[in-house]
């Protein structure tokens, strides 16, 4: 008959409700009465042994009293997590520390590094919804959630972890576009893939907790970068193209506002230099008018003479006297066009023609 | 007596020792007496048994892999694919998993393996590599699983997932030479496309730019156009007021002043009548 019936459901501990058997009563987790059990087991050799308490007996109790003595604590890391099994039973988990325990072969501890983060690396080539090419590496980082089920859920946890994460990945980048892979929307994906992978690990009960998943680095394969590269130029292209027009529209519409207000300034000014000129010679008009008005003969001979005197001072002159005295006055220029003499000549001529 | 009473302890010791088995977490047991099956079903734990009559057999209950080597299949428009896949499976009946493969997991990978990949290559012949690729993977896989249990029933086993680790074109073939053609002109495509889009976004912007500069020196010369106008009208305006009070006088005092802005100029000859009004006074003294 087993301590443990297989199936029933409640547990029952042979250590906890025997009531003295091997000592007094009192909680379990307590370390046992070490002088109470040593006289014990020496009374029960000496009855064995015919009370000679002989070297054999002392010798199989040192060992035992050693065998306590070394097997009954463990010492748990910081970083680490203990799992008691009792006759192979789960029984509890031992925080980090010295933890008392029954020694073997009643309690074995397991140590797990419960709070260790592990990582896992991979780089794979996968073909994307569309039927592409893409190379993906992918960091998956970890830490052990449920001791237990680490221990006893599935042999090779790591290992399964490291399968089970290419198949979330390439899950993933199997549903998704390269272009949308090869684009920001890696989050979404990342997002996906861990919940994926957290799903599978729960389902086949590792005990495993995804604490993050990267995409490191997702690019085209090596026989196609090229093209890749070039299609990037080609965007950079197309944005230095934009720029460049930017950049002139940005001169030329200026520089018109520049030329218009050039324009409306000249037209300003000849607005004013019209409007301020005709006042003026209004003015001088007025002026004389008033004058002219006052005494209009000797005005308006005066007016004449000056203007002829201005006039004819400033130019060679020839003088018809065909109709009276012989006057000609030839002043000495410099012009080459109309010399004097010629003009004289060509008078003379014609004069002379005129005589016949 | 002495020589008696130990090995007496050491006998009892022995059996004691044979008389109680440890079932571990993640394992299971089956006792056998003479190679027949007693019980089966132990649950982790201390228990009992007959010593030395009885054997105890462990099986581990974990959760345990079939990795299986890629190997290669035909889509439903003949591709050739690799593909890599893994089985997680446990032994859920310790008493059949020992009579049907005594309780050697070589031995039931054997059994596994085979039912998988058959199920797998009539599901891949059906299918094309797009479908494969994209939802595929578990709507696929869920109906293999479901499968792989109904032909593995007998052995006391449960097929827990399959997943497919990789599903790639084969280095040697032709279909993955033609892909990166495809991707390569695909990305040709998007690179031309590109290129033309900046140009004409550029040629837009230009155009763009130089209609807002037409608009606005039209809109200047419109303004300006005006402005002389308004200085024209307003010098008009004034020279009707001046010279009208003496119109008379004025084409008098005005064509003196041609004269002089046009005549005045050293250019050209001038003849003079000798009895002319200006040269009256060099004819005559009165």
């Amino acid at each position: 008959m087993a301590w443990n019936e297989p199936g029933s459901g409640k547990q029952r501990d042979p250590w906890r409700d025997s009531g003295g058997n091997n000592r007094g009563s009192g909680g379990s987790r307590k370390p046992p009465d070490m002088d109470d059990l040593i006289k014990r087991i020496r009374a029960f050799f000496n009855r064995l042994t015919g009370g000679g308490g002989g070297g054999l007996g002392m010798a199989i109790i040192g060992l035992l009293i050693a065998w306590v003595a070394l097997d009954s604590w463990a010492r748990i890391d910081a970083s680490q997590s203990g799992v008691v099994l009792r006759f192979g039973q789960f029984s509890r988990l031992m925080p980090p520390g010295i933890n008392l325990k029954w020694p073997r072969p009643i309690e074995s501890v397991f140590k797990v590094n419960a709070k260790q983060i592990s990582s896992v690396s991979d780089q794979v080539r996968m073909l994307t919804q569309d039927e592409n090419i893409v190379q993906v590496d992918f960091n998956v980082q970890y830490q052990i959630g449920d001791p237990e089920k680490f221990l006893f859920g599935v042999r090779g946890p790591d290992e399964t972890l490291a399968q089970a994460a290419e198949s979330a990945v390439r899950t993933v980048i199997g549903a998704s576009s390269m272009d949308t892979i090869l684009s920001g929307q890696r989050t979404e994906l990342i997002v996906t893939a861990k919940k994926l992978l957290q799903a599978t690990l729960d389902q086949y009960g590792t005990g495993l907790v995804i604490t993050e998943l990267n995409f490191q680095n997702v690019r085209p394969p090596q026989e196609v970068k090229d093209a890749f590269d070039d299609a990037n130029r080609a965007l950079q292209d197309k944005q230095r193209l934009e720029e460049l027009a930017k950049a002139d529209a940005s001169q030329l519409v200026p520089e018109a506002r520049g030329d218009a207000a050039r324009i409306r300034a000249e037209a300003e000014g000849y607005k004013s230099e019209k409007t301020e000129r005709a006042l003026g010679d209004a003015d001088r008009f007025n002026l004389i008018e008033a004058q002219y008005r006052a005494a209009p003969e000797v005005t308006r001979k005066r007016l004449y003479l000056e203007t002829m005197q201005q006039v004819v001072s400033s130019m060679p002159k020839v003088i018809d006297s065909t109709s009276g005295k012989n006057i000609l006055y030839v002043p000495i220029t410099g012009d080459e066009k109309t010399t004097p003499a010629a003009a004289a000549a060509a008078v003379a001529a014609d004069a002379s023609k005129g005589d016949h | 007596m002495r020589f008696f009473s130990i090995a007496l302890i050491v006998i009892l010791m022995v059996i004691g020792a044979n008389s109680v088995f440890i079932v571990s977490e993640g394992q299971t047991a089956i006792v056998l007496q003479f190679g027949r099956i007693v019980q089966t079903d132990y649950k982790p734990g201390i228990h009992l048994k007959l010593p030395v009559l009885q054997q105890v057999q462990r099986f581990d209950t974990r959760v345990l892999t079939l990795d299986s080597a890629p190997e290669r299949y035909l889509t439903a428009e003949k591709k050739d694919v690799n593909i890599d896949f893994f089985v997680k499976w446990r032994v859920v009946d310790a008493e059949k998993y020992y009579t049907s493969v005594a309780g050697d997991e070589t031995r039931a990978q054997q059994r596994i393996g085979p039912i998988v990949k058959e199920g797998l290559r009539t599901a891949v012949n059906t299918r094309i590599l797009r479908e494969l690729v994209s939802g595929g993977r578990t709507d696929l896989t869920e109906a293999l699983v479901t499968e792989a249990n109904r032909a593995t029933t007998g052995l006391g086993i449960q097929v827990v997932d399959l997943r497919i680790k990789r599903i790639d074109l084969p280095e040697d073939g032709t279909v993955l030479g033609s892909v990166y053609e495809r991707m390569r002109s695909e990305r040709l495509k998007v690179a031309n496309k590109l290129r033309a889009e900046g140009s004409e976004t550029a040629k837009t912007i230009r155009a763009d730019a130089e209609r807002q500069a037409i608009v606005v020196k039209a809109e200047a010369y419109r303004d300006a156009q005006k402005t002389r106008g308004e200085g024209d009208a307003k010098a008009s305006e004034t020279y009707a007021a001046a010279y009208g009070k003496n119109p008379e006088f004025y084409a008098f005092y005005r064509s003196l002043e041609s004269y002089r802005d046009s005549l005045a100029k050293p250019n050209g000859v001038l003849m003079l009548d000798s009895k002319s009004e200006f040269l009256h006074y060099l004819q005559e003294s009165k």
